[in-house]
């Protein structure tokens, strides 16, 4: 079994990454911007966060890091510049592209602030983030490996994106609320607490993000048992990468860690405390890497002979 | 013009004449084949046969290696060769997930990818392919795929992937089972 691991933390990184920054632009309003306070005028007069107030740091660094990273994968990291040329039909060459595009808009939303930021920055740095994501997903939509031969590899994608987003979304918002206090400033799980005293939390806002991480744990448990029992009813390849994934231990540990554990924890009791939010974050991370480890490793790939 | 192998499970005995001539060929290391010899599982007939299926790159009509390719290091010839640029590939395997028939193989030596080139040097010099030119049987030959289709050959084989995927350019020439008129 090959784990693929430069590929599993590029992919993990990224894909939390995305989740974290569509969720920390959801909690300044998200598309709200474009009808309340946009008619407002350009400039620091819109309200929102200023210029390099911390938090998007945090995801400018692990988008970095993953990219860093994904470099291991190569035979010739030197190289991968020429990895951008077959953007026509290479899913490869679009996603070197989009994950490209979104660290470079990532990186300039610390550059602006108030209107700019909001109306312009954010909305097109979380569209290059999903796409970004969508490329990643079609490169293993692949007829030789019938495992993977679907949307899964996309969905499961951005399930990564979610579980693994909104935890660490919410510490980047919280940075962003208190900013020279680090994290030591007290955060909480429903925002509406975090944000207390601003007064000018958007509507939107006011959900529960331990519902929100509930909630994809929920959908991921729900579709990983869809998904695998399509493998069942697959090809012979893809009815042994089921067996595979069922005898792996790493499989069982990222039921425990990155679904059970978190899910219990959400259940017992709301998280408001850091110690509490960097546990479901080290969870969940933890989790999904297991998880994409094992999508790598398991699968079965056609072959001569192969599935007979 | 399509070039592919035409492989007469018929003749073939096994030998591995073909991948040795392809490894003397290209001198390639120890830890790819860009030619194998499989069995074909005896359950797959009504009657017990030993048979064989020599395999390299297909050099398929629509190949998944050079959809796949970031950095274009296949490209297909005039005559349906798909040929690998060595100095182009960066080792990100995407060719060694999409190939159905594991032809591009990853050599950790160089840290890049691999595989058959139907010999098209030998091919436009007039000559025969590595692998053809040694099989002692005449098992395995070069033919024209773009003409009228070759008889009595098929373009599948038990444990040889759906040829619908790739449109691979290779014939096979199907065993002839025979019947048992003896009983036990």
């Amino acid at each position: 079994m090959e784990f693929e691991w430069p590929l599993v933390f590029f992919t993990v990184l990224t894909q939390m990454a995305v989740g974290a920054f569509i969720f920390y632009w959801w909690s300044q309003g998200g598309l709200t911007a474009y009808t309340a306070g946009a008619a407002g005028g350009s400039g620091q007069a819109a309200g929102g966060p200023s210029a390099f107030n911390g938090g998007l740091i945090i995801l400018v660094i692990v988008q970095a890091l993953a990219l860093g990273v994904s470099l291991l994968h190569l035979g010739h990291p030197l190289n991968a510049y020429r990895a951008l040329i077959h953007l026509k039909t290479s899913w490869l060459s679009r996603e070197v592209l989009l994950t490209g595009f979104f660290f470079a808009a990532l990186a300039a939303c610390n550059f602006w602030a108030g209107f700019r930021r909001r109306v312009f920055a954010m909305p097109l740095t979380a569209l290059l983030g999903v796409i970004a994501i969508m490329t990643s997903g079609m490169i293993y939509k692949l007829p030789a490996r019938p495992a993977w031969n679907s949307l899964w590899p996309m969905v499961s994608f951005y399930l990564t994106a979610w579980l693994a987003g909104v935890p660490l979304g919410v510490l980047v918002t919280a940075r962003e609320i208190s900013p020279g206090n680090g994290f030591r400033q007290p955060v909480a799980l429903p925002l509406a607490a975090a944000r207390e005293g601003e007064g000018n939390l958007p509507a939107a806002v006011s959900g529960s993000a331990g519902r929100l991480l509930l909630g994809g744990i929920a959908a991921s448990v729900v579709l990983n048992i869809l998904y695998l029992s399509t493998l069942a009813a697959g090809r012979p390849e893809a009815a042994a990468t089921l067996g595979n994934i069922l005898v792996s231990p790493l499989f069982w540990l990222r039921a425990v860690l990155g679904w059970l554990l978190p899910g219990v924890l959400l259940l017992i009791r709301e998280r408001r405390d850091l110690r509490g939010i960097l546990l479901l974050l080290a969870l969940v991370v933890l989790g999904e890497i297991l998880g994409r480890a094992v999508f790598y490793g398991t699968v079965v790939p056609m072959g001569i002979n192969q599935g007979m | 013009m399509q070039l592919g192998f035409l492989i007469n499970t018929e003749k073939c005995i096994g030998c591995q004449s073909c991948e040795m001539a392809c490894k003397n060929e290209f001198q390639t290391d120890a830890v790819v084949h860009w030619r194998r010899v499989y069995p074909v599982g005896e359950k797959n007939y009504p009657r017990p046969e030993r048979i064989f299926m020599s395999i390299a790159c297909n050099h398929c009509a629509r190949p998944e290696c050079l959809r796949v390719c970031p950095v274009q290091a296949y490209t297909k010839r005039e005559d349906g060769i798909v040929v690998h640029n060595h100095d182009r590939c960066i080792g990100c395997r995407s060719c060694v997930m999409a190939c159905p028939y594991r032809a591009p193989q990853y050599n950790p030596h160089y840290r890049k990818v691999e595989k058959c080139s139907l010999c098209y040097l030998r091919i436009d010099q007039g000559k025969k392919p590595a692998c053809v030119d040694a099989c002692s049987v005449g098992a395995l030959q070069l033919i024209r795929l773009d003409k009228a289709a070759v008889p009595d050959t098929v373009d599948r084989m038990p444990g040889f992937p759906d040829p619908s995927i790739t449109g691979p350019s290779v014939r096979f020439v199907p065993p002839v089972i025979g019947t048992q008129v003896r009983g036990n």
